[in-house]
């Protein structure tokens, strides 16, 4: 108890302070209400039995294709998860979709090498692989040493990833997750090996190097439907409509405020 | 149980930061400062996790003789010896001391500096290359969409280099208000709908983990 004493006195000071609601954010707390709102709306609504439905993605169907032709090749799918730490949450999407990768390899029966940059994403990394050779019915697919720690740093990480990619093989580079940089090395390493890529990632300067360079690219919000896409499940599908609807708000939103700035101004002071 | 205490940790510690970014001081605040405390302890720590990993996998190469066994044995003595340089210097030892207070006289900051950042900037500058490859062909006119492309790439890269040979003033003036266009309205337009489109799945995503509706980061 002794350790968590500053913790409790650290507390007790800060109730005395008393808490004050930040009124600058007030325009954030109601878009987050109202998407949280649609959210439950359509949670509700799948529960009862209404269907809803997501477009094709290409990229996401692609990732089958890739693992399938690596089985056929008898060569190693190779996931990137992208540099950023587990905060981010590109990242631990990146961590989500990875347990399907390892399920479908699993399956498969093909070699999955997790190169990783942060030594706590490669803890999430042995995990969601190991998970998901588990949901294969195949726990002895998991190797240990195909999760592997490269370097803290970015160019050295890259040139590992790099170096994995030609002296290994791959027939599959999958890419997800935040990249900076490094994007276009990776990408154009992994084209010169002749292996299909597909890519995926929220950061908008690295979209046109993937776009340029891999098979298939998940862009933008693409990227945080994969889990919902590949599993259909209702609640997951259910923030997927609540976000299209937030979207068709804020369009309008826009249009209304770019329209009639001047009264809408008067409305909201 | 194995499952339930994580979702528990994840939806309390969630909703707290959440409560400390709308609020100003009190308890959230505290609360919030803690958990980035306890975050930066954590990923210190896991440094340990990545070299255990780095460690095992490199002598397991090595002991069984892989053909790129003698580059996994240059890797594994750098990682030590520049630990082992690095704490020497912490505490003193052998007399290694920054001459004068002045840091780049440590052995450790000349190995970074005159070492491994070269090495950084080499494999960055190989971007140069790949931008041209990438480039040649996104280029290729093959499409309407890519002969836009090309028109498109073309003019901004008129606009944003000198010419190589003389070009009407009026040509000039066209080619530098078109590009001024085309990176102001139209790329501008495409980056802001992919940046709304993925804040709303940054936020679709927080929530869904913060609820407890997306599990599948855990073992279930």
């Amino acid at each position: 108890m002794s350790a968590l004493t500053p913790l409790c006195l650290a507390l007790q000071d800060a109730a005395a302070d008393g808490v004050s609601f930040d009124d600058p954010k007030l325009p954030t707390l109601i878009a987050v209400a109202l998407f949280g709102g649609l959210m439950f709306l359509y949670q509700f609504l799948a529960k009862r039995g209404t269907e809803i439905s997501i477009r094709r993605i290409a990229g996401l169907d692609a990732l089958d294709e890739a693992i399938g032709r690596s089985t056929e090749m008898g060569r190693p799918v190779l996931y990137v998860p992208g540099i950023d730490e587990i905060k981010e949450i590109q990242t631990i999407y990146s961590m989500m979709i990875l347990r399907h990768v390892a399920r479908k390899t699993a399956e498969y029966g093909t070699a999955l090498i997790v190169p990783v940059k942060d030594s706590i994403v490669m803890a999430f990394a042995e995990e969601a692989v190991k998970q998901g050779c588990l949901d294969a019915g195949r726990p002895d697919a998991y190797v240990p040493d195909n999760v592997r720690y490269l370097s803290n740093e970015q160019f050295a990480y890259c040139a590992g990833v790099a170096g994995i990619m030609s002296r290994e093989k791959p027939a599959a580079n999958i890419m997800l997750g935040m990249f900076f940089a490094e994007s276009l090395i990776l990408a154009e390493t992994g084209f010169s090996t002749g292996a299909i890529q597909v890519a995926g990632t929220a950061k908008q300067h690295q979209l046109p190097f993937f776009v340029a360079a891999c098979d298939y690219t998940i862009m933008g919000e693409e990227y945080f439907a994969v889990t919902a896409y590949l599993t259909r499940e209702p609640n997951l599908l259910a923030t997927i409509r609540a976000a299209d609807w937030t979207k068709i708000i804020m369009i309008a939103y826009l249009v209304a405020a770019v329209t009639y700035w001047p009264e809408l101004k008067d409305l909201l002071s | 149980m194995k499952r339930e205490i994580p979702i528990l940790l994840t939806i309390l510690c969630g909703w707290m930061v959440i409560t400390a970014f709308f609020t100003t001081g009190g308890v959230p605040a505290a609360w919030n400062d803690e958990l980035l405390a306890w975050g930066v302890i954590f990923f210190s720590v896991a440094f340990l996790l990545g070299i255990g990993n780095l460690v095992r996998i490199n002598l397991k190469q090595i002991s069984a003789r892989h053909p790129d066994w003698p580059y996994k044995a240059i890797l594994l003595f750098v990682l030590f010896a520049y630990l082992g340089i690095g704490v020497a210097e912490i505490h003193g030892w052998f007399g290694w001391v920054a001459a004068d207070g002045n840091t780049e006289t440590l052995r450790r900051d000349w190995i970074y500096n005159r070492v491994f950042a070269p090495l950084q900037a080499t494999m960055f500058s190989l971007l140069a290359f790949y931008i041209a490859s990438a480039a040649f062909r996104a280029f290729r006119a093959r499409s309407t969409e890519a002969t836009l492309l090309l028109i498109a790439g073309a003019l901004v890269m008129m606009g944003q280099v000198p010419m190589p040979i003389p070009v009407p003033a009026a040509v000039e003036t066209w080619i530098a208000t078109t590009q001024a266009f085309l990176m102001s309205v139209v790329n501008t337009a495409g980056q802001k709908a992919v940046i709304i489109g993925a804040t709303l799945g940054v936020l679709a995503t927080g929530l869904r983990i913060v609820l407890g509706i997306e599990r599948s980061y855990l073992s279930e």
